[in-house]
């Protein structure tokens, strides 16, 4: 090793640039001395050639893909689900209640592994497909082309400047977590049944799928989209509080900051869906209807809801209900153009780290409410 | 807020913030191959929230934040991965040329991945980033104490570290 703290520097040596006041004339490392080394050390750096447009294209692409976990979400929903009337709802309705506010998302998302995602950005959607949630891939080829296609322009505004930031309030302040989005998978849900008072409780689980341990800091986020005739301003996800009407849920005071999961472990989010008034979702209206054919639920009807016969085909379920994203897997359960004669309200959940979503439920009978979600838990099993 | 308006001020920040953000990269991670990606996730995550870019002093400092949040992740992951893999280091081939190849060589470098990670966090913002302690203890989540307390071990440590025969 070379001797940076006594006599002049090497000239030729590899540190040319640091040699100016390296080390203090006795040899001891003062404050200033310090101050000189650090720099130098790093002052021949040079960045890469690339890295500004590599910025510039990822920038908006970022943007773009927040909005999309979101639209995107919906959208793979409604098309699997309810086709047209619903994709209808969702762009005029705006489709999406999220609890965005109380996250740290944009500190999360996309971690280590987000350049390479960005590396191809300029393809769009075609080239990130295979990285993005499976969801939004799938919709966006088959359901709203002109739509989409505006929405991830990487190089160009359109369709992304005049949507709310979705981080105004998050900060910077929460530390980086260690679970990259491509650790975590396996993503389940249940929903459970209804008690007297309508509500139900539910959670997502979401395994570390690889081979080293990690850290979940956060819980992601929860959003909410309304299906049939449910409407997404009746809609609300909100983070369950101590006190608040979620009374099932675990008091957000014992929550852990972070989750470390060893290989094979899960995290859950756990939610719970307050109907607003009097039971029944919330839903003022009975609807009929057939049982849809793609029925997974054995054909239960629903307890405790007036739509009962004609909800959807995870009335009654209490086991995982669909597993979107990471393994690409389809929804399963749903049939596709087969109309929901009533409302219901998917619930998708996306880690902390980022996209892809991980998990997707849907509440059954549910018109007009909240849903309280809590933060990243330790899941035993 | 127009995208043109961010897209100029991200070329102004990249100029003003980009190079001296890759330099407390590289003296934070001890993985020289990921500095680059490291300080553009950075800009990105920024610039993607556009409120974070109105006022160029918090410009900085956000993203200072979070290359030191960036680094330290992947820190931990790779101490994770050591700790129970066993697992090799991460192919440095990649990072064997120019600048960073003679990064690895250097002593100070090799000095300041010897410390603790607080202690080297405190050294690097203190007196690489040119904060205050306080401004060192907002970024780090710690107390002015440890921030003084961390700096002048640190300091120590290296030291001794330097004035060791090599």
């Amino acid at each position: 090793m070379k001797d940076q703290n006594h006599g002049p520097e090497d000239p030729q040596g590899p540190q040319g640039p640091r040699s100016d006041g390296s080390g203090a004339p006795d040899g001891s490392l003062d404050e200033e001395a310090l101050r000189a080394l650090l720099r130098g050390a790093v002052s021949d750096l040079e960045p890469d050639p690339e890295a500004l447009e590599h910025i510039r294209r990822a920038v908006p692409a970022r943007r773009s893909r927040r909005r999309q976990a979101l639209v995107g979400a919906a959208a793979a929903v409604l098309l699997g689900g309810t086709a047209v009337p619903a994709l209808y709802h969702a762009a005029t309705t705006g489709g999406v209640a999220d609890d965005r506010s109380t996250n740290t998302a944009s500190s999360q998302r996309a971690q280590q592994s987000a350049p390479e995602q960005h590396t191809g950005g300029g393809s769009g959607v075609g080239g990130g497909a295979g990285r993005e949630s499976m969801s939004g891939g799938k919709h966006k080829d088959s359901g709203a082309p002109g739509h989409e296609k505006s929405e991830n322009r990487t190089d160009g505004p359109s369709g992304t400047t005049s949507s709310p930031d979705p981080d105004n309030t998050s900060t910077m302040a929460a530390t980086s977590p260690s679970c990259d989005r491509d650790q975590l998978g396996q993503g389940t849900a249940k929903v459970g049944q209804p008690d007297k008072d309508g509500r139900i409780y539910g959670s997502f689980r979401v395994v570390n799928t690889s081979d080293e341990a990690c850290t979940v800091e956060g819980g992601g986020t929860v959003s909410a989209t309304a299906q049939g005739t449910t409407q997404s301003s009746r809609i609300s996800v909100v983070d369950h509080t101590t006190g608040d009407a979620a009374t099932g849920l675990p008091d957000p005071a014992t929550a852990p900051r972070e989750v470390i999961l060893k290989p094979g472990q899960a995290y859950s989010v756990q939610f719970a869906w307050i109907p607003a008034a009097g039971g029944a979702g919330g839903c003022s209206t009975g609807g009929g209807g057939t049982p849809s054919p793609g029925d997974s639920g054995g054909g239960s009807p629903s307890p405790g809801t007036s739509t009962s016969a004609g909800t959807s085909s995870k009335a009654a379920d209490t086991a995982a209900t669909e597993v979107l994203g990471i393994g690409g897997s389809k929804p399963t359960g749903e049939d596709p153009g087969t109309p929901q004669p009533t409302g219901s309200v998917q619930l998708t959940h996306v880690p902390e780290v980022g996209e892809p979503a991980a998990a997707s439920a849907t509440i059954p009978g549910a018109c007009a409410g909240t849903i309280y979600r809590t933060g990243a838990l330790g899941a035993d099993s | 807020m127009a995208a043109g308006t961010t897209v100029d001020h991200l070329t102004e920040t990249y100029r003003a913030h980009y190079r001296s953000l890759l330099g407390l990269a590289a003296l934070l991670l001890d993985d020289t191959a990921s500095c680059e990606d490291v300080v553009q996730e950075a800009f990105i995550r920024v610039h993607s929230a556009r409120n974070r870019v109105r006022d160029p002093e918090k410009t900085l400092a956000y993203l200072r934040q979070t290359v030191v949040n960036l680094s330290r992740s992947a820190l931990r992951r790779r101490i994770l991965g050591l700790k129970l893999l066993s697992k090799p280091m991460p192919d440095m081939a990649s990072a064997e040329e120019g600048a960073y190849d003679l990064l690895e060589r250097d002593q100070l470098i090799t000095a300041m991945r010897g410390l603790q990670r607080r202690q080297r966090e405190v050294l690097v913002l203190r007196y690489f980033a040119d904060m205050t302690e306080a401004q060192v203890a907002q970024t780090l989540g710690i107390s002015l104490g440890s921030v003084k307390a961390y700096g002048s071990r640190g300091i120590a440590a290296l030291r001794v570290a330097m004035e060791a025969p090599a």
